[in-house]
């Protein structure tokens, strides 16, 4: 199987703490990867080292053979935990955003979902509520056909049945082959939809498995044994 | 990509100048015709103190108005050029700048083109509300000033001084925006206190960077004081000439090494909030 993301001793240090540390990883094509730890693990450190947002102190990465950088930009389609989106862009426009600068965006994707959940394309980003911004940002995301796909918190804001059709989204609409990686601490939520697990702590990968091993092995679900790993 | 960029940076920008620039335009026609107007002076002349004291205040007011639009034409460039680094870059949409696939020195070029395009047009304008307010008669004298103005900057800097004083205000103008993104960059390195630091560093840079020009310029230009720099043979220009040609080059290497560090923070030592 190929892998889209390797990495190797991959570390991020801010003066002596170390936010990630000797990460060694290999995530394949085609799979929905949970990345799973308490807050300040070094989830986000993880996915803005791939997205060429920071800078590792020490090791490698490469995404689809590149390291981080224009190459990996373009087939890297990235959900950050904040809003990125501008207040003066209609949402079209920022639709026309999208199709100048990623050739893999699928403007009546975002079209049919925008509508689906009712986002007037004419409003302006300004007048949007924050959970609607969030929501527009993911059908942004989600519209690219990407090769790899990182979501960082993509149900941390918002309410439980958003939750759901918003991961029915992500489910639905990932290119085949591609590759999906959430990060979250609300495992019982996204817990049905993984195919790998991967537990940080404090930097450092505790466990790398597919969900059929852990159940096969431990006889646990994840978040029972997420509870059991990291409890406090 | 670059010209999608600046597509998109001029659209962003436009919607804060277009309308300031109408505004400052249509004060100027409004003072012309207050100040001007043989109607408006008719009414002055009139023996009519009520009408005089009206006149008085609607003028005053308007030409207030118009020099708060000259200035705030000025203020309005200088915060569009922080504002639209700081926040599209450092900001939260920084995310979305950064993981476009652009290169960081496209972004930075962007910007810097976008700053220089809008100062050159607000002085022109600012210049252009000016020109409508001068009385028509003083107007036509415009072409005679300005060709003297060309002919003694050509006398004093020799032949193509005026080229070299274009040059000179272009690398300038480059310096100055390019030395703002660099402090800005480097106050965005600290996990506090960020703005502030900007302006720190600001002033950091700025008074180490006149200090090395001058001391250059001083250095380089020692000679002229000796005896054969001052042959009347010689142009009068001459250390002028020299003045200006040694600021360029140095003009040119500030340039040059605050786009490098700039695009050194941003591709490796960004860290977005």
């Amino acid at each position: 199987m190929n892998n889209i993301l390797k990495c190797e001793n991959l570390s991020k240090y801010y003066g002596t703490t170390k936010a990630l540390d000797n990460v060694t990883l290999n995530i394949p094509q085609g799979r929905i990867v949970g990345l799973l730890g308490p807050n300040g693990s070094g989830k986000t450190t993880f996915i803005k080292i791939c997205n060429d947002l920071l800078t590792p102190t020490k090791g490698s990465i490469q995404i689809g053979g590149f390291a981080p950088g224009v190459e990996t930009k373009k087939i890297v389609s990235y959900l950050p935990e904040k809003t990125y989106l501008n207040s003066w862009m209609k949402v079209s426009e920022i639709l026309d955003f999208f199709s100048d600068f990623y050739s893999d965006f699928n403007r009546d994707k975002a079209l049919d979902m925008l509508n689906r959940l009712k986002i007037d394309p004419k409003s302006k980003l300004k007048t949007l509520s924050k959970g609607t911004k969030e929501k527009v940002q993911l059908i942004l995301v989600m519209s690219r056909e990407a090769k790899l796909y990182l979501l960082d918190e993509p149900i941390g804001g918002v309410d439980p049945a958003a939750r759901d059709y918003i991961l029915d989204t992500i489910i639905r609409n990932y290119s085949e082959n591609a590759t999906v990686v959430l990060s979250t601490h609300l495992i019982s939520d996204i817990e049905k939809i993984l195919d790998d697990i991967i537990f940080l702590k404090d930097g450092q990968v505790i466990l790398a498995k597919t969900v059929d091993e852990v159940r096969d092995e431990s006889g646990k679900s994840i978040d029972s044994l997420f509870r059991e790993v990291f409890r406090c | 990509m670059l010209g999608k960029l600046l597509k998109y940076e001029i659209k962003a920008t436009s919607r804060w100048f277009l309308p300031l620039y109408v505004a400052i335009i249509f004060s100027a026609i409004i003072n012309k015709f207050l100040f001007v107007t043989p109607i408006v002076n008719k009414a002055f002349e009139q023996n009519n103190s009520f009408v005089n004291i009206m006149q008085g205040i609607i003028s005053s007011v308007s030409m207030f108005l118009y020099v708060a639009l000259f200035f705030g034409l000025f203020v309005a460039t200088l915060i569009v050029v922080i504002q639209r680094f700081y926040k599209s870059l450092l900001g939260d949409e920084g995310y979305l700048m950064f993981t476009i696939p652009v290169k960081a020195w496209q972004n930075i070029l962007n910007k810097l083109l976008v700053s220089m395009l809008w100062t050159f047009t607000s002085t022109v304008i600012g210049f252009g509300s000016i020109l409508i307010l001068v009385p028509k008669e003083e107007l036509k004298q415009l072409p005679y000033v300005v060709s003297d103005a060309f002919f003694e900057i050509n006398q004093t800097l020799g032949a193509g001084g005026i080229v070299l004083l274009i040059i000179f205000a272009i690398l300038a103008l480059i310096v100055s925006v390019m030395e703002i993104y660099t402090a800005i960059s480097l106050g965005h390195l600290f996990n506090k206190y960020k703005l502030l630091l900007s302006f720190a560093m600001y002033l950091g840079l700025q008074t180490v960077a006149q200090f090395l020009a001058l001391f250059i310029v001083a250095l380089s230009m020692k000679d002229i004081n000796k005896p054969y720099v001052t042959d009347l043979t010689m142009q009068i220009g001459a250390p002028f000439r020299q003045f200006f040609i040694i600021a360029n080059i140095i003009l040119v290497l500030y340039a040059a090494g605050y786009f490098f560090l700039t695009n050194y923070l941003l591709e490796k030592k960004l860290n977005l909030e």
